[in-house]
């Protein structure tokens, strides 16, 4: 009788949800269809202008709604081939750049993406009065000029080897012109590209859906959704409302390895995060301890305790998927040497407080392993203070311009390391702007000429492979001779996704190719 | 009547004007640089120097203040160092979402917690009555974060009942509205049966039922009518932290509104977006309670005599 009753009653529980899942499940399962592909990722992004986008969410979209010039032709960043263009020449001189242009693409919009526009979209990155947060990227560039409806030339005052990379980042998307003009400052909700897909709605916050554009694209719809909580992100894809999602927490991984459902994929970035050393004072002015610090950081048990093995030791002073990566070797994890050849500096000890700044939550766990680093620099007898920061108000910090101060062109001169972390994916930008002596983000003070010349011949050497011996005669001296910081992890891409989902793959920079994606 | 509510609305200049200069303040001293932000990590210098001029901030604060004013009276709430776009259009566009969240998690809280608060004081120290008091510690006590998690674990990753985050259909509302409510269906429960019991001691009360009505519709129609102006202000306070708490609950499932437009706002410094969001809460809360003020007097004409 007992019995009876609890069967009874479970079934009307059955029933009720039967219900209450027939009633709602449209909302739920809409999405299942294999000619949709739903994507989602922590955080929004506010304009989908190209020009002043500069949000990696973003970015992805801009990979399947936009062309550019060119485009790199794999994920890590071999090679640069067509998309506009279908060819190009250089002058005898190295100073004119001569594009030929792919015959009959047009936007989403009809209009013809042809030289007018190419001369549009990038004349106005390079506008002072418009404000890209990208512009110094293309100020190398002196002149567009339309040769004729499918030919532009590029001139530059100097030889510029960067031109070709610089023109596949996505900030040199080609945009129609007429939209541009159409839609005005509103052009950022109205974006008009000529990729394989075209933007059909976008409620700010709530998703973005694309729509096939052509009749090759693999997908009726792709849908964009921001879900800024991990654990929330993964809820989704458990449900099944959701097909890839991005930045899973390193804590919730075991969840997705024992859904059947489910599978994940772990892919390295371009992410290294690292404390940067002030160069200009004591003790990391002397290039001996500078080294020595190397030897006293445990990274493997950082990346395994910490990142719970979602991430890397690093070999190298850039990250696996950085133009000019090559091996060099991890520093090993000795204690008594660094405490060694510092005591050789130092013999009575450093007498000193060194002070430690970090974020808190920009990057992997930086807090943690900012403390971890302390405990051991404490460990080889340092004595440490430190301070972690909103990243807001550690930006403004850091980069606040201290002027008279010999070595540090601008900078902190209160914190003798911090922590800082960047996925730029090409050698120029990243290695430049922080490491040659006196530019603008060059914050630590460093200064070497060897690596100034290295990077300065660089950047005007045309033939790629001799282009590619200087990065990484420079990235030795940066990671072996003369280290201006301490390289801590790169960071891991921890991206989950429905069983049906194949061929998947992403930049090292955290962009998933999403047109290459198939679905059953 | 007609002056009291002019009254109460030019009071409302005042209000907003202070409001305005304090959120300027306060984002403006709190460290952080709105341009850097604005460009990202990666950008140079000299194009942080360039969106810095752009959005006037080089200017002296006093200057950036009265300029903002003078956009203010024309309309303007200036544009978004992000999207660049007029911060009034942003917040348009997102507050559909809010309110709607906002209303339901109410009419759930009032409609929810007044219906078991009433129930509880028909038999106080009973079962029921304990069940109520019991569910409403719980319901103010557990944390928003936990209780939107928890739920949505067991209804979209569990049973597959409910889409777990995002906006689109009703089935969309359903976990974030209890989710928001829940805490103030416990809150609304307890004054709910507290002035319930207050009032059902009365001595009306008791000529009703001597007089022979039925119980049930002494107490919804007689009863619950002079228990409504403690409700009803309590709307009125609880408005503001329902809004508080939307911020939270929009950023937990996803939900497309003013709350987490606001948040990504301070994150990154995007002051003229903070500050037009501010000013839109502090005007909608400041409206409520005028609604709040008008409504004691239909409820109990006697507020308007006096």
């Amino acid at each position: 009788m007992t019995r009876q009753t609890g069967t009874l009653s479970l079934d009307r529980r059955a029933l009720l949800g039967g219900a209450a899942g027939a009633l709602l499940a449209p909302g739920v399962r809409a999405q299942r269809a294999n000619d949709v592909l739903t994507f989602i990722e922590g955080s929004d992004f506010d304009t989908l202008d190209p020009a002043i986008s500069r949000t990696r969410s973003a970015e992805i979209l801009f990979y399947v709604m936009f062309n550019r010039l060119v485009r790199w032709t794999d994920t890590s960043l071999s090679a640069i081939g067509p998309d506009l263009a279908e060819s190009w020449t250089i002058s005898d001189d190295k100073l004119n750049w001569t594009f030929r242009l792919r015959e009959g693409v047009r936007f989403h919009d009809g209009t013809t993406a042809d030289a007018e526009a190419v001369k549009f979209c990038i004349d106005r990155l390079r506008d002072p009065a418009f404000g890209s947060p990208n512009r110094s990227l293309y100020t190398a560039i002196t002149a567009v000029t339309v040769v004729d409806p499918r030919t532009i030339r590029f001139t530059t005052e100097q030889p510029h080897a960067g031109l070709l990379e610089n023109l596949a980042e996505s900030s040199a998307s080609i945009s129609s012109p007429t939209a541009i003009r159409r839609h005005g400052r509103n052009y950022g909700r109205n974006p008009v590209g000529s990729g394989p897909y075209k933007l059909e709605e976008w409620a700010p916050g709530e998703r973005t859906v694309l729509a096939r554009a052509v009749p090759s694209a693999r997908f009726r719809q792709i849908i964009y959704r921001p879900v800024p909580e991990g654990e929330a992100r993964l809820i989704e894809l458990e449900a099944g409302t959701a097909d890839i999602a991005t930045g899973i927490p390193p804590e919730a991984t075991a969840r997705v390895r024992a859904n059947p459902r489910l599978k994940l994929e772990v892919i390295p970035s371009s992410f290294q995060v690292f404390f940067e050393l002030n160069c200009a004072r004591p003790p990391f002015n002397d290039v001996r301890v500078r080294r020595a610090i190397q030897f006293a950081i445990d990274r493997e048990a950082i990346v395994q305790r910490i990142l719970g093995g979602f991430g890397t030791v690093p070999d190298s002073f850039v990250a696996p998927g950085v133009q000019s990566y090559e091996s060099i070797g991890k520093h090993p994890y000795d204690p008594d040497r660094a405490k060694r050849e510092i005591a050789a500096v130092f013999p009575g000890g450093f007498s000193e407080k060194i002070v430690m700044w970090t974020s808190s939550g920009r990057y992997l766990k930086d807090q943690q392993v900012a403390e971890a680093v302390q405990g051991y620099l404490n460990a080889i007898g340092l004595q440490t203070e430190f301070r972690a920061w909103e990243w807001a108000s550690y930006q403004q910090t850091l980069y606040r311009r201290t002027p008279n101060v010999p070595g540090t062109g601008y900078g902190t001169n209160a914190a003798h390391m911090w922590v800082l972390g960047t996925s730029i994916p090409t050698a120029d930008w990243r290695l430049s702007r922080r490491y040659q002596t006196g530019q603008s983000a060059n914050i630590l003070g460093y200064s070497d000429p060897r690596v100034d010349d290295l990077l300065n011949r660089a950047r005007v050497t045309l033939d790629p492979a001799a282009r590619l011996d200087l990065y990484h005669q420079a990235n030795r001296l940066l990671w072996q001779d003369n280290p201006p910081n301490i390289p801590l992890y790169n960071q891991s891409q921890i991206i989950a996704m429905q069983r049906g989902i194949s061929n998947f793959n992403a930049f090292a920079f955290e962009i998933p190719l999403l047109g290459e994606v198939s679905k059953s | 009547m007609l002056d009291y509510i002019a009254y109460r609305v030019a009071v409302l200049v005042p209000t907003l004007l202070a409001v305005s200069l304090a959120v300027f303040l306060v984002l403006h001293l709190v460290p952080g640089d709105p341009a850097r932000n604005a460009a990202g990590p990666d950008a140079a210098e000299e194009d942080i120097e360039l969106i810095r001029e752009q959005f006037g901030l080089d200017q002296p604060l006093w200057r950036q203040y009265g300029i903002y004013l003078g956009n203010i009276v024309r309309g303007d709430l200036g544009e978004s160092f992000r999207t660049r776009r007029p911060v009034l259009d942003e917040i348009v566009r997102r507050m559909p979402a809010t309110l709607e969240l906002a209303g339901f998690a109410m009419l759930f809280a009032v409609v929810v917690g007044v219906a078991l608060g009433v129930v509880a004081s028909m038999r106080p120290n009973s079962a029921i009555d304990s069940a109520v008091n019991g569910l409403s510690a719980l319901g103010i006590s557990a944390p928003v974060f936990f209780l939107g998690l928890l739920l949505m674990l067991l209804f979209s990753a569990r049973l597959q009942w409910l889409p777990p985050s995002g906006r689109g259909t009703m089935a969309h509302l359903v976990l974030p509205t209890i989710t928001l409510g829940l805490p103030y269906v416990a809150t609304f429960a307890r004054v709910a049966r507290s002035t319930m019991l207050d009032v059902l001691s009365e001595d009306y009360i008791r000529t009703a039922r001597a007089k022979g009505l039925v119980w049930r519709s002494v107490v919804w129609r007689h009863a619950l009518i002079n228990a409504a102006v403690p409700l009803v202000t309590l709307l009125g306070v609880y408005f503001g932290r329902l809004l508080g708490g939307a911020v939270i609950v929009e950023t937990i499932f996803a939900w497309p509104g003013l709350g987490r437009l606001m948040v990504d706002g301070i994150i990154q410094r995007d002051i003229n977006l903070v500050q037009g969001c501010i000013l839109f809460f502090a005007t909608a809360i400041v409206l409520v309670n005028l609604v709040v003020d008008l409504l004691y007097s239909v409820l109990d004409p006697r507020i308007a005599r006096g």
